[in-house]
């Protein structure tokens, strides 16, 4: 499969930027690794990026993108400030935009809640820079609706998007509508890691579709309009999380929901 | 994990080594030179492992007969006499020369063992092993850059979720489910050398440990700098790396003192190189260090092995060496340490930190 014709829906963020909603997940591609699966991932199909500081690798992505020849304005670069730089902002985000050799980040995440708190000076850096047109869009990762909240509530703003590990198993309508409500889009890692590939009835689904179990999570989340970020180093796997130009019925999306774990 | 073979180039080295210093045998007690010379953490084992490595490299082993079947799975075909433990078995005379550290074992005891596993004349084990640790074979090297890597796993999943009301045992559990899932999970303690290198208390022992903390609860006082050090090993070889983390706004003197510190050991680190001088990097360290700071460094390997930067030291450091630098300052009289801890290879023109991630830094957490 050389590459996939099916045009991958995408969102626009409360900023006014528009994301894919099915984008290539980095982590923990490395070095060559990472360049040579980022070029391929865009030869595939794939317009949007996922990377972090913490993953040592956004030269190797930068240096990716650059060898895929696409305009920089057709891809969607998103990357993530780790915890533990409070403080480090601006440094971080200068030294992640030097590493891809570009002039913006398209999102920019806090990976994680700063010691389980808002993170609300993190956040003001985050909004200068999205005022001095460092980033476009801002948001933040594994945070729960009540820290979602905690920061708005500290610094006047929700923030555009929320990545969070996101399987049929991790499936919360409250979460989800929740997000909606407050004008976040929700954004999925880490898809398959903790999914249930086996499970019967998502592998009737699939059967049904004749499609892959995997193939199947990464549309439940397109039509839920959450963001997934599903990582393979593999042509034939990349080509295959886009190629998802199938509908689920309302019922095939209820059973699938109905996988969740959440209590 | 790839697996390494070249264990023999290990003992090889071993046995070269006595034979320059006039011996024909070299006795290996501790842990670290049991698994440098055969690959096998024996910190798992009921009972000490002995290992002998003869001048043409061949290695005898002694053990218990309670650790049969382990050492049957681990290392099948090995050359291994078995002995019993006896009641008389803690009788005997010091032995100087050999190191005994294995699960709170006193060298009389050593004494008695060996008196009973290996009559003949042996060399100082621990001292021929501090020789050969001093440079690292290829495949050395790559076990302590996967342990690296575990390291900067193990601290991701430290202050990725770290909160004021985590209990210390907590966090442990988060690092250990986050390094099985990586491929790691084992862990070595500075504990078991004799070279003074734990200058402070940790809990809980395991992969990750608070410094300075009450073992009582194990309670993070947000007030307080809150040091931690991480130990993983990959297969019997093991990184160490510390930093120290705020989970409120430090005051002004704590912030001094770590941004003092945090130069200090850039500074030191900056002047790390192939035959560098370990006088050289402690006077870069004490240029810009805060009142009150210590500093050390020390190879690693299959377990803590000679401070190589510390007073009193002075040949100069080897390439291909891996060696933990540890810089610690006060902040709050009484109070946890600021404490930074990283471990580099010393290539011919600086050093290679094996976990980068990790910032040398005081981290703020709120």
């Amino acid at each position: 499969m050389d590459s996939v014709p099916f045009t991958v829906p995408s969102v626009e963020l409360r900023g006014g930027a528009r994301m894919p909603l099915v984008g290539y997940g980095t982590h923990p591609l490395r070095g060559e690794d990472a360049a040579a699966a980022v070029a391929t991932a865009i030869d595939v199909g794939f317009r949007s990026i996922d990377t972090a500081t913490r993953y040592l690798n956004q030269d190797a992505v930068g240096e990716g993108i650059r060898r895929a020849g696409l305009p920089r304005d057709e891809i969607f670069l998103t990357s993530k400030l780790p915890p533990d730089s409070v403080g480090y902002e601006r440094e971080v985000l200068e030294k992640s935009l030097s590493h891809f050799g570009v002039d913006q980040l398209d999102l920019w995440l806090i990976h994680w809640p700063p010691g389980g708190r808002p993170g609300a000076q993190a956040w003001r850096a985050f909004l200068r820079a999205r005022e001095e047109g460092l980033v476009r869009a801002i948001g933040v990762s594994n945070y729960s609706l009540g820290l979602l909240d905690a920061l708005a509530q500290e610094t006047g703003e929700y923030p555009e998007v929320v990545q969070l590990q996101w399987s049929p198993v991790h499936y919360s309508e409250r979460f989800l509508r929740g997000c909606q409500e407050r004008g976040i889009v929700v954004g999925a890692h880490s898809p398959f890691r903790s999914a249930r590939l086996d499970d019967p009835g998502l592998v009737a689904i699939a059967e049904a579709h004749e499609r892959s179990p995997r193939q199947v999570i990464v549309r439940w989340n397109v039509q839920h309009g959450v963001a997934i970020v599903p990582k393979s180093a593999h042509r034939e796997r990349m080509a295959a999380n886009l190629d998802i130009g199938f509908e689920l019925s309302s019922d095939e999306m209820a059973a699938i929901d109905a996988l969740t774990e959440v209590g | 994990m790839a697996r390494f073979s070249s264990v023999d180039n290990r003992r090889a080295r071993i046995a070269d080594i006595a034979a320059t210093r006039g011996f024909d045998s070299v006795l290996l007690s501790s842990p670290a030179g049991v698994a440098y010379v055969t690959d096998i953490d024996v910190r798992r084992f009921v009972g000490p492992v002995l290992a002998r490595v003869s001048a043409d490299g061949s290695l005898r082993l002694t053990a218990s007969s309670n650790d049969r079947a382990a050492l049957d799975e681990v290392v099948p075909g090995a050359d291994v006499s078995f002995w019993r433990a006896e009641p008389g078995m803690s009788a005997g005379t010091r032995a100087a020369d050999i190191a005994w550290h294995s699960r709170g074992r006193t060298a009389a005891e050593g004494r008695a063992f060996v008196g009973v596993a290996a009559p003949e004349a042996l060399a100082a084990g621990r001292d021929i092993l501090a020789e050969a640790s001093r440079t690292r074979f290829d495949d050395e090297l790559a076990l302590l850059r996967d342990a690296g890597r575990l390291s900067e796993i193990a601290y991701t999943a430290t202050v990725d979720r770290m909160h004021p009301e985590l209990r210390a045992f907590e966090i442990a559990r988060n690092v250990d489910r986050s390094l099985r899932a990586a491929g790691g999970g084992g862990w070595w303690s500075l504990d078991e050398s004799e070279n003074g290198l734990s200058s402070t208390t940790s809990f809980p022992e395991g992969i990750v440990g608070l410094l300075d903390r009450r073992q009582e609860t194990g309670v993070l006082d947000v007030e307080d700098p809150l040091p931690f050090h991480l130990l993983p090993l990959s297969g019997a070889y093991g990184v160490a790396s510390a930093t120290t983390a705020v989970l409120t706004e430090p005051t002004r003197e704590v912030r001094a003192a770590g941004e003092a510190l945090s130069s200090a050991l850039a500074a030191a680190l900056a002047e790390v190189r192939a035959h560098a001088l370990p006088g050289a990097v402690d006077a870069a360290f004490r240029s810009k260090a805060p009142e009150g700071a210590d500093f050390v460094g020390f190879v690693v390997g299959t377990g803590p092995g000679d401070p190589v930067l510390a007073p009193g030291a002075s040949r100069r450091l080897d390439e291909s060496s891996a060696v933990s630098l540890r810089a610690s300052a006060p902040a709050i009289p009484g109070r946890p340490r600021i404490v930074f801890q990283t471990t580099v290879v010393v290539t011919a023109d600086g050093a290679d930190r094996l976990d980068p991630v990790i910032p040398l830094r005081l981290i703020e957490l709120y």
